[in-house]
Order: C-alpha cells, then sequence, then structure tokens
C-alpha cells in the first residue's frame, strides 16, 4: 500500500506524466467536437455512419497518449538513477513492479471513461437530430466505453512491460506509437494473421471497424490480455531478477 | 553493523569485486578506499540488495537488505548522486520516498533543514548544482534516521565548504553511535575523517584496521595508499612526462 502510494506520488509530480494523462482527457473529447462541427448528417458517408458509434471513433487518439503515460511511469525509473533510489526505499521487487501496474491501470480505466464518454456525449449534443439524446443512448454504448476502459488499461499495461523489458521508454514509444497509429492495420489485408496483434486483436473494443476482418471484442480483448498476460510475466522476470547496474 | 565476507561478484568470466570481507562498527565512520575500478560501487550495492553477488555474503545487522520490510529506517544510502528524475522538485522527491517507507512527511521538512536545501524545495532538480544534489541525496540517506549510513563518494564534485559540511556531518552521526560506511578514491580527503580503513583492489583486500594501524610506518594515508595498490589500478598514467617508470 505505501509502495502504491509512493508510485503514485511519483507519477504525478512529473511534469510530462501529468501533462500526457491530461492531454489524454482532453484530446478524445475536443476531437469529438471538432467531427462534430464538421459532420455533414445529410451527406452518404454521414448517413451511413453507425449512429450509436458516434464519439467512439476519438478514442483511437487517445490510445497512443496511454501509450506516452505507461512509458513515462515505468521507464522515469531508468533515468537519472533513479531506479537504485526506488528499489533501495523498497527492495520487494515484485511489489514496486504491481504498484506501477496498478497505478498504470486505474489511470488507463480513468482516463478511458472520462474523455470518451465526455466525447461521446458532446458529439451527440453537437449532432442534435443527426444523433441521440442522451436518454436514447443504448446499452451497446455502455459496453463499448466499458470496452475502451479495458483496452487502454491492456495497451498501457503492454507498454509497461515493453518499457521494463527494454529498460528505456523509447524503444516504446518508437515501436508501439507508430503501430497503434496505423502500421499494423495497413498491412492487416496482405497478412490477415497480423489481426492477433495485441493492438489490432483489442481494436474493436475502442470502435466497431466494420469489413476489415479483425476479431470481435470479447475475443479480442480476451487475445490481447494475453498479451498482456504473457509481457507482464516477461517483464516481472527481467525486473526482479536484474542488477540494477553494471 | 555491515559484515562483508569473501564477496565476489562476476560478470561473465570478468570479476568486479575480488574476496572482499570487512565489518563496519557502529560509532566508527569506515573509508572503503580503492582506485578506480577495485569495486567499491558494486560492493556497495550488494551491500543494498541492488545487484546479486556471485558468492560471499554482505549483512547490515546480520540481516541481508533485500529481507528488510522498511529499510529506510535502518539504512540511508546515497550511491553516485541522489538518483532522483531531474524533472521533479527536491519536496517532492523526499515526499515519495518518505512514503515508500510510511516515514512522517514533516520528517521531509527536516532534513530539507539539516542538509541547507529548505530553500530549494521547490526548485526543480535539473537546475540543481553538483553539490546540491549530493546534499539531496544525503537528504534522502537521512530520512529514515537510519543507524547505518552508506554513502559512496559523497564529497564527489563539492566546493571546499561542502567538503568540510559533509565532514562535520559524517563526524556527527558517527558520533551519535550510527554505522557510517564511506568510499572514496581520494585518500587526502578521508585522512582525518574515517576512523577505519578497508583499502580495496583487483587483488582484493589490500589492507583493513585502524586509520592509524593502516597508515603505519608512512607520513599519510595517501601515502601508505600508493604504496599498498602501485601496480594495482585499472588505469593509470605511465609516468609524469610521459615516459615509461
Amino acid at each position: 500500500m505505501r509502495t502504491l502510494r509512493a508510485e503514485w506520488t511519483k507519477a504525478i509530480t512529473l511534469r510530462s506524466i501529468a501533462g500526457a494523462i491530461v492531454a489524454a482527457l482532453l484530446l478524445p473529447p475536443l476531437l469529438a467536437v471538432a467531427s462534430g462541427m464538421a459532420f455533414d448528417g445529410g451527406g452518404v458517408a454521414g448517413r451511413s455512419f453507425p449512429v450509436a458509434s458516434h464519439g467512439f471513433e476519438t478514442a483511437g487518439f487517445g490510445q497512443p497518449l496511454i501509450i506516452l503515460v505507461a512509458a513515462l511511469v515505468t521507464g522515469t525509473d531508468y533515468l537519472d538513477g533513479q531506479l537504485r533510489t526506488t528499489l533501495a526505499a523498497t527492495p520487494r521487487r515484485d511489489g514496486v513492479l504491481a504498484a506501477k501496474l496498478l497505478a498504470i491501470t486505474a489511470v488507463a480505466l480513468l482516463v478511458g471513461l472520462v474523455s470518451t464518454g465526455a466525447a461521446v456525449v458532446l458529439k451527440h449534443s453537437i449532432l442534435g437530430e443527426h444523433a441521440l439524446r442522451i436518454d436514447e443512448f443504448t446499452p451497446a454504448m455502455g459496453w463499448n466505453l466499458l470496452g475502451v476502459a479495458v483496452n487502454y488499461a491492456l495497451i498501457g499495461l503492454i507498454a509497461a512491460s515493453v518499457t521494463i523489458i527494454a529498460r528505456s521508454l523509447i524503444v516504446t514509444l518508437v515501436v508501439l506509437v507508430p503501430v497503434v497509429l496505423g502500421l499494423s492495420i495497413s498491412l492487416l489485408g496482405v497478412v490477415p494473421a497480423l489481426r492477433f496483434l495485441p493492438d489490432l486483436a483489442g481494436m474493436q473494443l475502442l470502435t466497431a471497424y466494420p469489413g476489415v476482418g479483425l476479431l470481435d471484442p470479447v475475443p479480442g480483448g480476451i487475445v490481447m490480455a494475453g498479451w498482456a498476460v504473457a509481457l507482464g510475466v516477461a517483464a516481472r522476470c527481467c525486473f526482479r531478477f536484474r542488477d540494477t547496474a553494471g | 553493523m555491515i559484515e562483508v565476507s569473501h564477496l565476489v561478484k562476476r560478470h561473465g568470466s570478468r570479476a568486479v569485486v575480488h574476496d572482499v570481507t570487512f565489518t563496519a562498527h557502529p560509532g566508527r565512520v569506515t573509508g572503503l578506499l580503492g582506485p578506480n575500478g577495485a569495486g567499491k560501487s558494486s560492493t556497495l550495492r550488494i551491500l543494498l540488495g541492488l545487484d546479486r553477488a556471485t558468492s560471499g555474503t554482505a549483512l547490515i545487522g546480520g540481516r541481508p537488505y533485500r529481507s528488510l520490510d522498511r529499510p529506510l529506517l535502518e539504512v540511508g544510502a546515497m550511491l553516485d548522486g541522489p538518483g532522483a528524475n531531474r524533472g521533479r522538485t527536491a519536496r517532492a522527491h523526499l515526499t515519495w520516498v518518505a512514503q515508500s517507507n510510511a516515514i512522517a512527511a514533516r520528517r521531509v521538512d527536516e532534513v530539507l533543514e539539516l542538509t541547507g536545501l529548505r530553500e530549494a524545495a521547490r526548485t526543480r532538480i535539473g537546475r540543481f548544482s553538483l553539490g546540491m544534489g549530493q546534499r539531496l541525496g544525503i537528504a534522502a540517506a537521512l530520512l529514515g534516521d537510519p543507524d547505518v549510513l552508506v554513502l559512496d563518494e559523497p564529497t564527489n564534485g563539492l566546493d571546499p565548504d561542502g567538503i568540510r559540511w559533509t565532514r562535520r556531518l559524517l563526524r556527527s552521526l558517527a558520533d551519535a553511535g550510527k554505522t557510517v560506511l564511506v568510499s572514496s578514491h581520494l585518500m587526502g580527503e578521508m585522512e582525518g575523517i574515517a576512523d577505519d580503513v578497508v583499502v580495496i583492489a583487483r587483488a582484493g583486500v589490500l589492507a583493513s584496521g585502524t586509520a592509524e594501524a593502516v597508515t603505519g610506518d608512512h607520513a599519510t594515508l595517501e601515502e601508505a595508499f600508493f604504496a599498498l595498490t602501485d601496480g594495482q589500478a585499472a588505469y593509470r598514467a605511465s609516468g609524469c612526462d610521459g615516459t615509461a617508470p
């Protein structure tokens, strides 16, 4: 518990991490407002867009920021020799790792629920007659929102594990961010097996991407969770047994 | 009390700690001395549970560091600077370190005051001078008011005033009954601070005992050190004038 408290303080007292969290909270609602104002409800594209999905299309843009938060929370310990301070203060390394992952999970869930929730509400209110009133929101939209939160938590855990294995947040950012920003989905047509990659597996938790051959939300979420567990176990082995220096 | 016994650390076939054995006693400042590459820092990292020994033991109060539940209450340490993110303020750094061992928040203010960092509490660590960074590391080491202090090269980069401050602090901590273990590669600096001296090099422990005993017939501890470590340094210039000796 005291380890979790310390890790939480560490996370929120660095401006870079606090800034990334704020950006992750603000970006999807801002994009929702912008796309809502640009929306042409009478056009062909407008009519073909599923009405209950409005707002959820912004969730994918929050994902790289969640990766950034997770990479910073774990990666800043590898800067300025701080890992020595962390592990001298708390020699139980499993406890340190658990506290970090728990803090990241909490932030990711919270950001997912708040930012995407706000994005959906804002977009629907801006679209007015072309969308749903709050009392018309469907249970499926609730599940979709939960899916976003779960996706954020899992991508956060994956990013944290990769950072610990690599001992550097740069590796995580260079590898994971381009992937979630579209590299893997653009290759999906060529190599269908890519749908089992962690980001694509859980992609339909964010919003529906019909017709591109992605896994359904629940099986996809399970595959993504499998990745998170496997990488988490690998990170734990590295973190537990590695020397701090030399 | 710190007890290090037959400590060996290898990276592959290369040994970095070479059968080191010594004891640091309460109420005394023990200087761990040796040329660069002798294994001083590695020995201290193993002592603090940061690295694993290949063989041998390093115990604090009879227990390995990793078995301590709230280690900062028993051992305070600074290795190679404060080990603090440059983007955090001094107060924020000390706060999370205190929280990790459930140390009361007012202790943060006390150690800031004690190390002369009160004015700099809200300054980001990236803007600290080398000396302020060392003070911050010492502040963190003192948070839990531990009975054992382990400091790696604490006077590195300090100005004369900072060096004098550190020497007085170490003396007062030892006089208060604490075990103080300090590493250094600067003999002149240890002269007059260390009660006991352990000299290590690539061949292991070259000498250990009271500072007087290790100095022996030599004029200074520094001369005794050079007599002991001649040919032991990992890197040494061939001669003052550039010719081989």
